[in-house]
């Protein structure tokens, strides 16, 4: 409401400015020459100033003012001629006034966004918490602990959201800044080996498993410490070991704890794995390790993981569009997740990275593969 | 709401400038006064909107507003409050806000001050500079708006790119948007002359001082980019012909032949058209000038393509001005009488040649920039026009000009004597003739081109010195004389200083190039190495941390050529966190007028570090020339006789307009 | 004592000689001055003779930064097509990286490689040399806008 006074206001001033004219009384028209005239009655005084002051020569100033006093007679002489007839056009004034609120709002209309308040860093940081966005929250942490690097329950607070929305080396840099300043815990431990395991794109790895193992040394039953040592075991090859820690977490926790339902689903994958059913390993795709990763994951987790590694894909294709096996590879999995859609799309991106003769290539391999609608 | 308002705010500019544009040309086409006299409160009104709108973007900036695109795209909540408010134009869109704001306030300034011009003269010069405005409104409504919000807003900002996080580039900008568009009044002066197919003696008065205020700002901001790229860019030199530089030099040589025939055109009424047509030209430089910078199509014509509405509108403006100006040029050039004339030896005639060099020599400038454009358009091969070539043409082509400029105050108006000139500099002539032989003799016997360029450089200086102490007349005693040096008028004054500037930064160039000593080396820390005879110990290679950079700094110890400690020199590499991009900071040490430069390259895998240093003797004279030809123009337009204007209205004889 | 138009003839005269004289010198300058563009693939292809300065346009080999005594430094110049072995006595400029499109000016030496005396890589990551970006192009591995 008050942005909508204060540009009535400033249409208002606008608007004023052009009818000036209009509300001053008419002065007198003025002989065009008559200006020229003043600057040359006022060359001469100065030329006479300057003789006064002795900078010119007597007879330098003559000859100027000879110079000077022709043009003034040429002056004279336009001087003396009528002034232009005089108009008065009502009409082209009141579209001159008319088209200052026209233009400008018909241009703001179009272009702006006159409900969006100004947005300044500062009164975002310290507005009601329930209107910020996750972002903003997070930021709002970041300041706060940045000024009190030494509060732990900041740290706290702030390591699992960061897992959350994905910033892993944050959350990790976390949790090991609460380990030093809190102490350690088998929770936060086994926190800090999960987002280490995060990281390495579910392979645990030396550091991951030190951080499991620190947990089980606090609590030797802890629950999430337990499975991914038992994790840790299977992606080794240790499948009966693993099995047999698994078997035992299940009869060791309540029933109603996730890490069960969990450990069910790695048994019957470490199963799986015998009968060979793993995914053939593309060779620009995962790591061995990933793959071992994925077998022992449960479906949810295996697909999120391809999803994952796809999108990889995805993203360096952006990066090198002239990348034909690339894009083949891109092609054929998206058709194997049931993504038709999408492997359309990546058809038609690879078409501005790829010269015709690959292009076609690309086409009749995703052809072949089974793509359908393709002119 | 702030940031609407100033959307709002920069519509109704535009709305204005429509106004400003269209009811002068009406009014004096069909004889309105009434629409004429809109022409001024319309400006001023125009100015208003614009710097609020101005306003409102440097708040958003200063509020960290990431709501706004532009703010988000440049700038960053860490950044130091000086570089937040600096970044506003910094980029593209902000810096055209500037331009749109230059522009406005200078037709404000002619509404406001303009009272005594002839009222049709008046009228059409606001209109014209209410056309450029129009064309730089939509420009920035249309393909670059500054108020381009985005919503969600995000949480912080993808900062300033950090070699422009300077001071050097926070004043730079402005200064040659200053001088650029200072061209435009003499463009609009020069196109309303057209249009009216007269030119009053208000006219020249009204153009020499403008033109002098638009080239001392363009002095300054082209000494402060070229003393910018020095320190930031870390390689130690002072002017790369870069594309990005020549374009602001074209205007600058135009805008300097502009002032000279100026001058003939005022004390004479001499080379009127000509005069028209150079302000037409200086201001087409400045709008090449600016959009070749801002399309990006010197840097890349992908660019140009990738956004082509920015691309195909710059076109439009470009050939819509500079076309349309030179066809007006044409068509109703031959309705202007022509002026005096003269001897072709005399200060006219001078003032002809230096106006001839100075345009041929923006010319060469134009090619070799352009020329790659224009070949690869042609035929598809990919060439660099590089410093040699400008070295050549352009350097050939100043030789003369350089030689000549004492002269030309020697020279009386309408008939001169060639030979009386030589006589009266033969003092100047044996005193540079002998300081390039000095330099010859004691400063290195194989340095010729130091010596030329001293002597040069001396016969500037000292024709400088010698018009000034011709005119006091010494033979007469000291009383008369310094009476009579107090009775010269400031232009003569503002004459002496440019040219002995131009002297100056002769001097700079010549020495620096010629003399300089450089070391480039591989240092671990405890090392030493001596440059100039200056020995330098490296202390500490150690990280610092700045609010939105971290840094690795080199410290030297520096010791004196007679062992005397000089205390500490640091160069550093920094990393800007937003966008991850390293600069080297250079490490300068000032001598006098010489500077000991340090700058930095890669760490070695042995643990050392590459070390550039270099001796350059005399270098700052380059910009400290470039102040002191910028001083001289300050000094001429203090002049009475330069001071905007005719007469105060009330000695006019006849009933007057406002 | 000339006549008015004598005095402008002789004006115009000088005028007109003054810019043939200058415009024979450009064109002399632009025959003598200006630098080629190659890329790696040309220098092959074109067999280019030792000593002839051009400006050579690329991407840094992946793996290819060897570093010598001193400010020595060599590396390769690809497009990813032919590459060729760059050396290059001086400070690299801060935006030297693997990977990232480099312009170079030199010539090559007898041996095939190519010795620059200057190494260019612009001031913004985004940056990418318009010479080298239109060679890419045509190969079909660099997409996107270069921004100035």
């Amino acid at each position: 409401m008050l942005f909508w006074l204060f540009a009535a206001f400033l249409t208002l001033i606008a608007a004023l400015a052009v009818l000036w004219p209009w509300l001053r009384r008419p002065s007198s028209p003025q002989a065009e020459a008559v200006g020229d005239l003043a600057v040359y009655r006022d060359q001469l005084a100065e030329l006479d100033r300057d003789v006064a002051r002795g900078v010119i020569a007597a007879e330098t100033a003559t000859e100027a003012r000879a110079e000077i006093a022709r043009r003034v007679l040429k002056a004279s002489a336009k001087a003396g001629e009528p002034v232009r007839s005089a108009r008065n056009l009502r009409l082209a004034g009141v579209a001159a006034v008319l088209a200052v609120p026209l233009i400008g709002w018909s241009f703001y209309a179009t272009l702006g966004a006159p409900g969006l308040p100004a947005q300044p860093l500062a009164e975002r940081m310290t507005r009601n918490p329930a209107n910020n966005s996750v972002e903003e929250l997070v930021a709002r942490a970041e300041s706060h602990l940045k000024a009190n690097p030494d509060d732990a329950s900041g740290w706290e607070v702030i390591a699992p959201i960061y897992m959350r929305i994905g910033r892993v080396d944050d959350a990790i840099k976390a949790y090991e800044t609460l380990i030093r300043l809190a102490g350690q815990s088998a929770d936060r431990e086994a926190a800090l080996g999960e987002a280490l395991l995060t990281r390495d794109n579910g392979v645990i790895g030396p550091d991951s498993r030190a951080a499991f193992d620190r947990a089980l040394m606090l609590d030797s039953k802890h629950a999430k410490a337990r499975f991914f040592v038992a994790l840790a075991h299977a992606q080794a090859g240790k499948l009966g070991q693993a099995k047999a820690q698994w078997t035992s977490l299940i009869a060791d926790v309540d029933p109603a704890s996730p890490w069960v339902g969990a450990s069910r689903e790695a048994l019957a994958q470490v199963d799986q794995i015998a009968g060979g059913s793993a995914p053939a390993p593309a060779d620009k795709g995962p790591t061995q390790e990933e793959v071992a990763a994925a077998n022992d994951m449960s479906a949810g987790d295996r697909a999120a993981m391809i999803d994952s590694m796809v999108a990889r894909l995805d993203a360096s294709l952006k990066e090198k569009p002239g990348d034909l096996d690339g894009w083949k590879k891109l092609v054929r999995a998206y058709l194997v997740m049931g993504k038709p859609d999408a492997a359309r799309d990546a058809i038609v991106r690879a078409e501005k990275g790829l010269d015709s003769g690959r292009f076609a290539e690309l086409k009749t391999f995703a052809r072949d593969a089974g793509m359908t609608g393709l002119d | 709401m702030i940031v609407e308002l100033g959307h709002f705010a920069l519509t109704l500019a535009l709305a204005l400038s429509l106004v400003q544009a269209a009811a002068p040309l009406a009014g004096t086409t069909l004889g309105d006064h009434r629409l004429m006299a809109v022409a001024g409160p319309t400006a001023m009104a125009a100015f208003l909107m614009t710097a609020l709108s101005f306003a409102a973007l440097m708040a958003s900036y200063a509020a960290s507003d990431f709501s706004v695109a532009n703010v988000y795209a440049n700038s960053h909540s860490l950044q130091p409050m000086i570089f937040k408010l600096t970044s506003v134009w910094g980029n593209h869109e902000g810096s055209m806000l500037l331009w749109a704001l230059i522009l406005t306030l200078f037709g404000a300034l002619v509404a406001l001050f303009g009272g005594n011009l002839p009222e049709r003269l008046r009228a059409n010069v606001i209109a014209v500079q209410g056309v450029v405005g129009v064309a730089f409104f939509l420009f920035l409504l249309l393909t670059s708006n500054p108020f381009a919000r985005l919503d969600p807003a995000p949480i912080e900002g993808e900062d300033l790119n950090p070699i422009l996080q300077d001071f050097g580039l926070a004043v730079h900008p402005p200064l040659l948007y200053l001088g650029y568009v200072g061209y435009s009044i003499c463009f609009a002066f020069a196109v309303a002359a057209l249009i009216d197919g007269k030119l009053d003696a208000a006219w020249a008065r009204w153009v020499r001082p403008w033109t002098m205020a638009a080239w001392i700002f363009l002095t300054l901001g082209i000494a402060m980019g070229s003393y910018w790229a020095y320190y930031e860019l870390g390689w130690g030199g002072f002017w790369f012909w870069d594309p990005v530089e020549n374009a602001s030099f074209m205007p600058w040589l135009a805008g300097t032949a502009l002032l000279h025939s100026a001058i003939v055109m005022e004390k004479r009424e001499a080379l009127k058209i000509w005069t028209v047509l150079l302000a037409i030209i200086a201001f087409s430089f400045s709008l090449l000038g600016t959009f070749l910078v801002r399309s990006g199509v010197l840097t890349s014509v992908h660019a140009f393509a990738t956004d082509p509405a920015r691309g195909v509108f710059i076109l439009a403006i470009l050939v819509i001005f500079i076309g349309g100006s030179l066809a007006l040029f044409a068509l109703r050039a031959q309705t202007l009488n022509a002026g005096g004339l003269f001897h072709p030896i005399s200060r006219e005639g001078a003032l002809v040649f230096n106006n001839l060099i100075l345009v041929t020599a923006a010319a060469t400038v134009f090619v070799g920039t352009l020329y790659p454009l224009f070949l690869e358009a042609i035929d598809g091969s990919k060439i660099s026009v590089g410093a040699p070539f400008f070295n050549l043409t352009f350097g050939a082509l100043a030789a003369p000009l350089l030689i000549a400029v004492p002269f030309g105050p020697m020279m009386a108006w309408k008939r001169g004597d060639l030979f009386a000139a030589t006589q009266r500099l033969f003092a100047a002539l044996g005193g540079a003739l002998a300081i390039g032989a000095l330099v010859m003799l004691f400063v290195d016997r194989n340095a010729l081109f130091a010596a030329l360029g001293a002597a040069l450089a001396a016969w500037l200086l000292l024709g400088a010195v010698s018009d000034l102490v011709l005119r006091a007349g010494l033979s007469k005693g000291a009383s008369v004389s310094w009476s009579r040096l107090k009775g010269l008028p400031n232009s003569v004054y503002g004459t002496a200083l440019g040219h002995a500037g131009l002297g100056l930064t002769v001097l700079g160039m010549a020495m620096t190039s010629a003399l300089q000593e450089e070391r480039i080396l591989a240092m671990k820390t405890g090392e030493s190495v001596e440059v100039a005879g200056y020995r330098l110990d490296f202390k500490a290679y150690e990280p610092t941390q700045g609010p939105n950079f971290t840094e690795d700094r080199a410290l030297f110890d520096l010791t004196g050529t007679g062992g005397e400690a000089l205390g500490e020199i640091f160069a550093g590499k920094r990393v800007y966190q937003a966008r991850r991009m390293p600069t080297t900071e250079s490490g300068i040490r000032t001598f006098g007028f010489s500077q000991l430069y340090v700058s930095l390259g890669d760490p070695q895998d042995n643990g050392g570090i590459a070390v550039r240093i270099w001796w350059k003797p005399f270098v700052t004279l380059i910009w400290i020339g470039g102040v002191v030809m910028a001083l001289g123009g300050l000094v001429s337009l203090a002049d009475r006789r330069l001071r905007v204007g005719a007469p105060a209205a009330r000695r006019k004889p006849v009933a007057v307009v406002q | 004592m000339m006549t008015r138009k004598q005095k402008r003839l002789s004006i115009i005269a000088g005028a007109m000689a003054f810019l043939a004289l200058a415009a024979g010198l450009v064109l002399f300058a632009l025959r003598q001055e200006i630098v080629f563009f190659r890329t790696p693939s040309d220098l092959v292809t074109m067999s280019i003779k030792p000593g002839v300065k051009l400006r050579l346009g690329g991407r840094v080999e992946k793996g290819s930064v060897v570093r010598g005594a001193g400010t020595q430094v060599s590396f390769g110049v690809t497009d990813t097509d032919k590459a060729v072995k760059v050396t290059y006595d001086g400070i690299l400029p801060d935006l030297f990286r693997e990977e990232q499109g480099v312009v170079v000016e030199g010539a090559l030496a007898g041996d095939g490689v190519f010795v620059a005396d200057t190494v260019l890589a612009k001031h913004d990551e985004n940056y990418m040399p318009k010479e080298v970006a239109d060679a890419l192009k045509e190969k079909g591995v660099w997409q996107g806008a270069a921004k100035p």
